[in-house]
């Protein structure tokens, strides 16, 4: 194994659970999350060895999941899925962060998908700078979004 | 009062969503999720992305038509309507590639530069489709006009040569209205996310 490869699996594994949480988010079951995650790891995997470090790692990580997450060609695939090694379901678990997730989910799909990326983008805790910087808009743009994004979100 | 405890509340309640985020995201941590075998096919090139070129799909489609091709020669008709219908495979087969290529490095792009392009490659793959599909019925009647003009064997009904031909013009016509449905659902899909990213780029309250 060349040191790439080592790199690329580190930054995987130190990356996970945004991967995972971003692929959640955006699925409708447990299937559909184990591919999303494997098309993600795809789409790492062949841009790392470009990734020059312009950007944040977390930022470019952030991009190619979400954009995977959110392509218009998302077709049920023909191909094996390697199974995901995950103790927890939060769409079937009754664990109560489970169970809170998956509600969470549930209010989220119903935005629209920029807005769903916007909002997940803030409940991770990035700053607008940094949610501007994955979504190609302007910081101020994002605070007006997710103002009206909150609004929305509080009524659903 | 009320309406500033609501918001209060409110306010409370999407921070709470943020810490059930971190919380899940702790026990994701905690876990292996990804099994060593997948990381080792991703980097193997085994398992392969989404968006490529279909080979197989080229493949068969060049060997179906040196089939036809060979099918007009042996049986003494104009081979040109193939030849035609393998110009226009070959054609569709660039213009995929160079559409593919537009695309290339889609998914490191930021999302709306990224859904921006996405949109434009399938809008562009849809409008080849639109194009290219009356090309073909021309075609494939001119196939039709030059079988219809051969000589068919003695033993062959008549009715059972003129049904294949209703069955085919039928089956043909139910084809074309499922796939101009379809079409037409995708470019409605198409127009949403253009406005979505219109009214994203926006900068006034929308």
């Amino acid at each position: 194994m060349d040191n790439n490869e080592k790199e690329y699996e580190r930054m995987v594994r130190d990356n996970k659970s945004t991967i995972y949480t971003v692929c959640y988010m955006f699925s409708k079951d447990p299937q559909e999350v184990a591919d999303l995650f494997q098309d993600v790891l795809v789409h790492l995997w062949q841009g790392f060895s470009k990734f020059e470090g312009r950007s944040d790692i977390r930022t470019w990580i952030y991009r190619v999941s979400m954009n995977v997450c959110l392509s218009l060609d998302r077709k049920k695939k023909n191909r094996k899925t390697e199974p995901l090694t995950l103790d927890i379901d939060p769409f079937e678990d009754s664990d109560p962060n489970s169970v809170q997730m998956e509600m969470l989910r549930k209010r989220i799909s119903k935005l629209d998908v920029f807005d769903r990326a916007l909002i997940m983008l803030w409940l991770e805790n990035m700053s607008y700078d940094e949610i501007g910087a994955v979504m190609g808009i302007s910081s101020k743009n994002v605070g007006v979004k997710l103002f009206r994004i909150k609004e929305q979100l509080k009524k659903l | 009062m009320e309406t500033i405890d609501n918001n209060i509340n409110q306010l409370d309640e999407l921070e709470a969503l943020r810490a059930q985020v971190a919380e899940f995201k702790a026990r994701l941590d905690k876990q292996e999720i990804v099994n060593d075998r997948l990381l080792r096919d991703v980097v193997k090139g085994k398992v392969k992305s989404l968006r490529k070129l279909n080979l197989t799909v080229y493949i068969l489609a060049a060997f179906g038509f040196l089939v036809i091709f060979l099918a007009f020669v042996i049986a003494k008709i104009n081979p040109l309507p193939a030849v035609a219908l393998g110009l226009i495979g070959v054609a569709e087969g660039v213009f995929s590639f160079w559409n593919l290529h537009k695309i290339a490095g889609v998914s490191e792009m930021s999302v709306l530069d990224a859904q921006t392009a996405m949109s434009d490659f399938v809008r562009r793959e849809k409008w080849l489709n639109i194009l290219e599909i009356p090309v073909v019925i021309a075609i494939v009647y001119w196939i039709c006009v030059e079988v219809s003009g051969a000589t068919i064997p003695a033993d062959v009904p008549e009715d059972l040569v003129k049904d294949t031909f209703t069955g085919a013009w039928v089956g043909a016509m139910i084809g074309i209205g499922i796939v101009a449905y379809l079409f037409r659902r995708q470019f409605v899909i198409i127009r949403n996310i253009r406005r979505s990213i219109t009214a994203l780029k926006s900068e006034s309250p929308d």
